[in-house]
């Protein structure tokens, strides 16, 4: 159910991405936007830590949208959205000398797919032993924190008050360990 | 990628009012989806989500794309505008060649008709010989004698009018004098003329042609 709604979603924003470089009309893009807006608000909250620039930055994102929609193909909107709005609050705070900024790579296009890998069953057993590997591999925090978050599916809080690690430590060691899991797998593909 | 997640879900979620599993599956979903992560972070950073510059925010969105609506229209409409008058323009230019097709055949028309009329005109002032006196006959009528008068006469202009005596022998026109005349080269023609023309009868006369 899950999947096919998300299938519904990339359909509609493909089919209204279509229709905005046919006409032009940002009645379409406001579309396209809008269910976005609040992500791009926290967004923005996030790198300009300022409400007032966090909603202009909003607004100018969609401005820069209309301007470079002109100029890319972009076939996945989200993951493109995420590159540009990045990119304009990292620009923001490189103009004011805050901080210097790399820049993504707006074609760069994010995905990570290995834990949910698109295999048949045997590779699926196959793919879990595999996995298992990896995690021993993984320093203690990031796997006590993988398994407790991928394997027995608790929360950050939960696993923050069972470990006595911050909500913070207990996002990155997920993240990282999560990235050095990944790593791992491609290694023994 | 997750599924859309919107700004209560994610308020409960910061302030720790969803289920367990919920936050496991909000965190998960976090972590394919770099958007939600950084939105779900700078949100907790500001410490508070504020609906309403969320509202304002949508209602920036729809002004701006209302803005460009208009712009649009304004445009659109220049544009049909400009439909309008280019096609006003040609059927202007279509009409106009409609009615310098109908009109030229009329204008051509009532050309020959005037050059008709104008002929009429000239044939009916066309020279007209007229006996004064003595007796003296066209052999082919005096109608065909003014008409032979009229296309040869052509030099001799209109308005002039001569006078002239002549006899006739073995239906030619014999000691031609001329009465009066406008000048010498008009009774010189004349004379050419009556010499070659048409033959007569009769004996003697006086003739007034008048072109």
């Amino acid at each position: 159910m899950k999947i096919n709604k998300e299938n519904q979603n990339l359909k509609q924003e493909a089919a209204w991405l279509k229709e905005f470089y046919e006409t032009g009309n940002l009645e379409v893009l406001g579309k396209l936007y809008e269910p976005y807006m609040f992500l791009i608000f926290g967004l923005c909250l996030k790198y300009l830590k300022d409400t007032t620039k966090s909603e202009d930055a909003v607004m100018q994102i969609f401005e820069s949208l209309i301007k470079k929609l002109r100029i890319h193909r972009v076939e996945n909107f989200k993951p493109w959205l995420y590159t540009v709005a990045r990119n304009h609050c990292l620009m923001q705070l490189r103009a004011k000398g805050k901080q210097s900024a790399v820049l993504f790579d707006e074609s760069f296009m994010e995905s990570e797919t290995f834990l949910h890998p698109d295999s048949s069953e045997d590779d699926h057993e196959e793919q879990l032993q595999k996995m298992e590997k990896c995690i021993d591999q993984l320093n203690e925090e990031q796997r006590v924190c993988v398994r407790l978050f991928y394997l027995e599916e608790k929360c950050y809080k939960e696993i923050s008050e069972s470990t006595n690690y911050s909500m913070n430590q207990v996002k990155s060691y997920i993240q990282n360990g999560k990235r050095n899991l990944k790593i791992c797998m491609d290694k023994t593909l | 990628m997750s599924k859309q997640y919107d700004i209560f879900y994610i308020q409960q979620y910061l302030e720790g009012r969803l289920s367990a599993k919920d936050m496991h599956q909000l965190e998960r979903d976090a972590l394919e989806d770099s958007m939600l992560q950084d939105a779900i972070e700078g949100f907790r950073q500001s410490k508070s989500i504020n609906h309403k510059q969320l509202s304002l925010l949508q209602q920036r969105l729809e002004s701006r794309i209302e803005a460009q609506h208009t712009e649009k229209n304004r445009f659109y409409f220049t544009a049909q505008r400009l439909t309008v008058a280019s096609v006003a323009g040609v059927m202007l230019i279509v009409i106009g060649i409609l009615f310098w097709m109908t009109n030229n055949p009329q204008t051509s028309n009532s050309d020959i008709k005037n050059s008709q009329a104008r002929m009429e005109v000239h044939m009916q002032d066309k020279a007209n010989a007229t006996l004064e006196s003595g007796f003296l006959l066209p052999k082919d009528g005096w109608e065909n004698f003014n008409d032979y008068l009229s296309i040869n006469g052509i030099n001799i202009s209109e308005g002039e009018e001569v006078r002239l005596y002549f006899e006739v022998k073995d239906n030619h026109p014999q000691n031609i004098r001329i009465i009066s005349s406008g000048n010498r080269q008009i009774s010189q023609e004349l004379i050419r003329l009556l010499q070659e023309g048409p033959l007569w009868e009769g004996e003697s006369g006086e003739l007034k042609i008048k072109f």
